[in-house]
């Protein structure tokens, strides 16, 4: 069975966390908890609120995305937990640290030996080769180049850049110096790893490799990710917990799963409105959970498979039930292809009418 | 008897003006004796019309009442006041420069002893270093050939030992500078404004407290006028430099942890090197423009024979003198230019 | 059209040593009292700056006697004014100082000095030393410099009489630089110093003047 949320350890957990830019910060935090907007805040105050009591347990393990539209405070949160940016108010807790009350030096072993981090704009040092950036956090500790150099190799190969390292980062294409950025973050060996929109100045295509690319490493080394993405395509296929942000407020957070078939607010409804859920709602989210072997079974399926690989299945057929079975050949669940077929509707819409587009 | 009077008048300041005093030893002007004489009886000016008004003025004040200080008193205050700190000033920064004064003298001696079959070829050896092209090497070799051999090698390494001390004293001084420039805005506002001043105050007038505080004899005088005058440019560029480091690079060195130290030396000097390095280039060049000026508080080199030239409308040595100048110049900025190329090829590469 | 020399006995150059210095020290007031006690006037001989005609006679003289032999620097002033500070500074502050100056100037009218004997007056010897490639220098101290008033023929056409005045205006080397000294020590300007020059010197001036015009003056002056 899988490890449900609940059962693993929370590496780090956001608590309480205000962020408000301006001059008097304090005295429009005041103001904030008082429940006045951000609109508000800024039309009255002068102050942007950054974020606004942020709350997020961060599991051990697990791809964490971050996501919101432009402004709406993501680059803020990320760059709290290696205290990048400093909060107005509240706590950000790691291992079961409050790391808001570390000195200089705790703070910078934090940010050598548990927090790397990947930038959307790679921000390779220029002047070193792709080789010394790769090595970059391991030449912080004080490491010689004779030492860190097979770590740095292995890693670049492991990105596919075996043969570029000793060329400088201006040489490369976008897609290959994110692959640097990313053995940069591996090769410190960090576990806990830190992506802010790592891959949206990449293109499609390369976007999509470095998704498989960072999927597959995960597989292998699983690290705590936190990961900030605007696209919400990227943010299904990644995240095991997705925390959506709106004017430097959580909206929701759940399993992505979860958030699609149920979602919190009108906002997220429209959110969520464009994709093709077939292609990323998955057999567990639409079965009715049972043991009880049912008549009429057309074949089985599996829990994580996508809807559009049923519909594949079944040929478009609507009327058929398939058993949902485990990796052991247990059944798990019953699947109707008519709840199927519900599911592709988003919930909201049909219940309220509210898609604005629609309304449009 | 004067335009103001009126003003004393009105605010019952007569009696403290007092009378003009008769003491023959005091400076008295052509008009004043006249006016006297003119003496007694009618002495009411002519009436002045508005549009021969002259401004108030401390002078014109000082016509109307005696008391009221001419603006000479001013200059002749500030003088003072500058005379009285002088001892304290001289206390403190001669010893502080002396290292100049050796550093000058020595290196004036050093480059005369030196035989010339030994300089060229170090000076050959640098320019190689540095710039690792043929080309500019034949040119470096052939310029100081050229000047060798119209007997003004002793003067153009003169002003080459010169500049190469006052530069690497720039650069000592100007970069630390820069970088704590860079690194806070108000010292950064401070600074500017002095700089700013520096390069637009004409030499002459900083060379005068110079003069004042130091022996004329010392070579740190001139030494002093040019640091003075050429540390601006790297001190300004240095600053540039590494404020324009990208903030995304500075944020990632952050990222992963890099001490202030660490960043300094391993992302920000680095990358501001090319800044640093044109800020170079134009330290050198404006000490070669104050060598000149620098020739008039004894500096040695060619200017003393385009000061020669002036003087005495010797034309040939002046232009001579000049043009050897300018060979220096162009060499100079060559050799830090090929230098500062080789680092961009290296940074993009 | 020269009309007079116009300073008595005309302008004074040579080296010198401050006055407080040659009381300490009589030696020093000869040339080979000074090669024998470099130290005692500070190690330096203060030359002239390049291009002036000072420095071609110093240079030779410099050659003629060997002077550095002697383990005194030469130290070549960049200008004027730096040649000024150095007899000036050293002058204020009681220290040694050797060097070139000439006169009548600010500095020698405010700054008592000693003139160093070279050796005699020998013209033909100094014309020799006024030449940069002059093959053998010799030993020949400064002769006095004539200073001339010097007028155009047009002006001693339309102005007689103020040629005749300017024929017999002449004072003394020595008045010349205490006005000199006088004007830098008031800050006082050119015409605050005649001024003062007319208050204070009327037996140098009266001698200048047609008996109505001293008269005019005279009363002019009293009236004050
Ligand atoms: N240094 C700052 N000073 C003032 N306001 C700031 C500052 N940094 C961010 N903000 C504001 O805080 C809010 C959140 O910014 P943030 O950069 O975190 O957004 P984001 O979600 O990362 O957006 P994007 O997708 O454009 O990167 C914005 O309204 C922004 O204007
Ligand atoms: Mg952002």
């Amino acid at each position: 069975m899988k490890q449900t949320r609940d059962d693993k350890r929370t590496t780090v957990e956001i608590r309480h966390l205000y962020k408000i830019f301006g001059d008097d910060p304090k005295g429009a935090l005041a103001h904030v908890e008082a429940g006045m907007s951000k609109t508000e805040i800024l039309k009255e105050h002068n102050h942007v609120v950054g974020l606004n009591d942020i709350n997020v347990e961060v599991k051990d393990g697990d791809i964490t995305v971050m996501m919101g539209l432009s402004g709406s405070g993501k680059s803020t949160l990320i760059r709290h937990l290696n205290r990048l940016i400093e909060p107005t108010a509240g706590e950000v807790v790691v291992d079961g640290d409050d790391i808001m009350a570390y000195g200089d030096e705790a703070l910078r072993r934090l940010r050598r030996e548990k927090m790397s981090m990947v930038f959307q704009n790679f921000a390779l040092f220029p002047h070193r080769t792709v080789l010394e950036n790769a090595a970059l956090a391991l030449a912080v500790r004080g490491v010689k180049r004779a030492d860190y150099e097979d770590e740095a190799r292995r890693w670049l190969d492991r990105v596919g850049l075996g043969g570029n390292a000793d060329q400088y980062p201006s040489a490369l294409s976008g897609g290959m110096q994110q692959r640097v950025g990313l053995a940069r973050a591996l090769t410190s060996n960090a576990p806990i790893m830190l992506m802010d929109e790592a891959f949206s100045a990449l293109d499609p295509l390369i976007r999509t490799d470095m998704q498989d690319l960072l999927l597959e490493l995960q597989a292998e080394l699983s690290k705590t990710v936190v990961f900030i993405s605007h696209d919400l395509d990227e943010a299904l296929k990644l995240a095991d917990h997705l925390v959506i942000l709106k004017d430097g407020y959580v909206v929701q957070q759940d399993e992505p799963q979860a958030i699609l078939m149920n979602p919190g607010d009108d906002y997220i409804i429209d959110f969520i409105s464009d994709i093709n859920r077939a292609r990323v709602l998955r057999v567990r989210s639409v079965m009715r959970a049972t043991a009880q072997p049912q008549p009429n079974v057309a074949g089985q399926v599996h829990p994580e498979d996508t809807l559009e690989k049923v519909i594949a299945i079944s040929g478009g057929e609507t009327g058929l039930r398939y058993a949902v079975t485990d990796d052991e050949g247990r059944q798990v669940g019953i699947l109707e292809m008519q709840d199927l077929v519900r599911a592709l509707v988003p919930t909201g819409a049909s219940e309220s009418g509210m898609r604005t587009r629609a309304s449009a | 008897m004067a335009t103001y009077d009126f003003v004393f008048d009105a605010l019952g300041l007569r009696g403290w003006c007092g009378e003009a005093s008769t003491d023959t030893d005091a400076p008295m002007s052509m008009d004043e004796l006249l006016a006297q004489s003119g003496g007694g009886g009618g002495g009411a000016a002519p009436a002045v019309s508005l549009w021969e008004l002259p401004f108030p003025s401390m002078d014109a004040l000082n016509d109307a009442c005696a008391a009221f200080p001419q603006s000479r008193e001013l200059t002749q205050g500030l003088e003072r006041g500058f005379l009285n700190a002088k001892d304290a000033m001289s206390f403190v920064l001669d010893p502080l420069t002396q290292p100049l004064s050796w550093a000058l003298e020595s290196a004036l001696y050093g480059i005369l002893t030196t035989p010339w079959w030994i300089v060229i070829p170090i000076l050959m050896a640098i320019t190689w270093f540095v710039s690792r092209s043929w080309g500019l090497l034949a040119f470096v070799t052939l310029s100081i050939a050229g000047l060798a051999f119209i007997d003004h090698y002793d003067y153009a390494m003169q002003t080459l030992a010169i500049i190469f001390v006052c530069a690497f004293i720039c650069v000592l001084i100007g970069v630390p500078i820069g970088i704590a420039m860079s690194r806070s805005d108000s010292f950064q506002n401070g600074a500017i404004p002095v700089l700013d001043m520096l390069q637009t105050l004409p030499p002459f007038v900083y060379l005068i407290p110079l003069i004042f505080l130091f022996s004329v004899t010392e070579p740190k005088l001139y030494g002093i006028a040019i640091i003075l005058y050429a540390i601006v440019p790297v001190i300004r560029l240095t600053n540039l430099g590494i404020r324009m480091v990208d903030p995304h690079v500075m944020e990632a060195a952050e990222a992963f942890g890099m001490t202030r130290r660490q960043k300094l030396y391993g992302v920000q000097i680095p990358l501001a090197l090319p800044n640093i390095m044109a800020g170079v280039n134009q330290t050198i060049m404006m000490s070669l423009a104050m060598v000149v000026i620098a020739s008039l508080v004894s500096a040695p080199g060619l200017g003393v024979l385009v000061l020669r030239g002036i003087r005495n409308l010797e034309l040939g040595v002046g232009l001579v003198a000049g043009l050897g100048i300018v060979i220096l110049a162009v060499i100079l900025d060559r050799v830090t230019k090929a230098s500062l190329a080789r680092i961009n090829a290296q940074q993009k590469s | 059209m020269r009309v007079n020399e116009v300073l008595v006995p005309g302008g004074v150059e040579g080296w010198w040593i401050p006055t407080y210095l040659a009381e300490e020290h009589p030696e020093l007031t000869t040339l080979e009292g000074i090669m024998e006690n470099p130290d005692l006037v500070g190690g330096t001989f203060n030359n002239c700056p390049d291009g002036w005609g000072c420095r071609v006679v110093n240079d030779n003289l410099i050659r003629a006697i060997d002077l550095e032999s002697s383990g005194l620097d030469v130290f070549n002033h960049g200008s004027g004014e730096t040649l000024a500070t150095s007899m000036a500074s050293a002058y204020e502050n009681e220290e040694p100082w050797f060097g070139y100056y000439w006169g009548p100037t600010v500095p020698l009218g405010q700054y008592d000095m000693t003139k160093v004997e070279i050796g005699e007056v020998d013209p033909e010897v100094h014309a020799r030393n006024q030449n940069p490639d002059s093959d053998n220098p010799g030993v020949s101290d400064f002769p006095a410099a004539p200073i001339l008033t010097s007028v155009t023929a047009d002006l001693a056409d339309r102005e007689p009489q103020v040629v005749e005045f300017l024929g017999k205006m002449e004072w003394e080397t020595d008045t010349m630089s205490s006005l000199l000294a006088w004007m830098e020590e008031n800050n006082a300007n050119a015409e605050e110093t005649a001024v003062y020059f007319l208050r204070n010197y009327q037996d140098t001036w009266s001698g200048w003047l047609n008996d109505a015009a001293r008269e005019n003056l005279s009363a002019l002056l009293q009236q004050g």
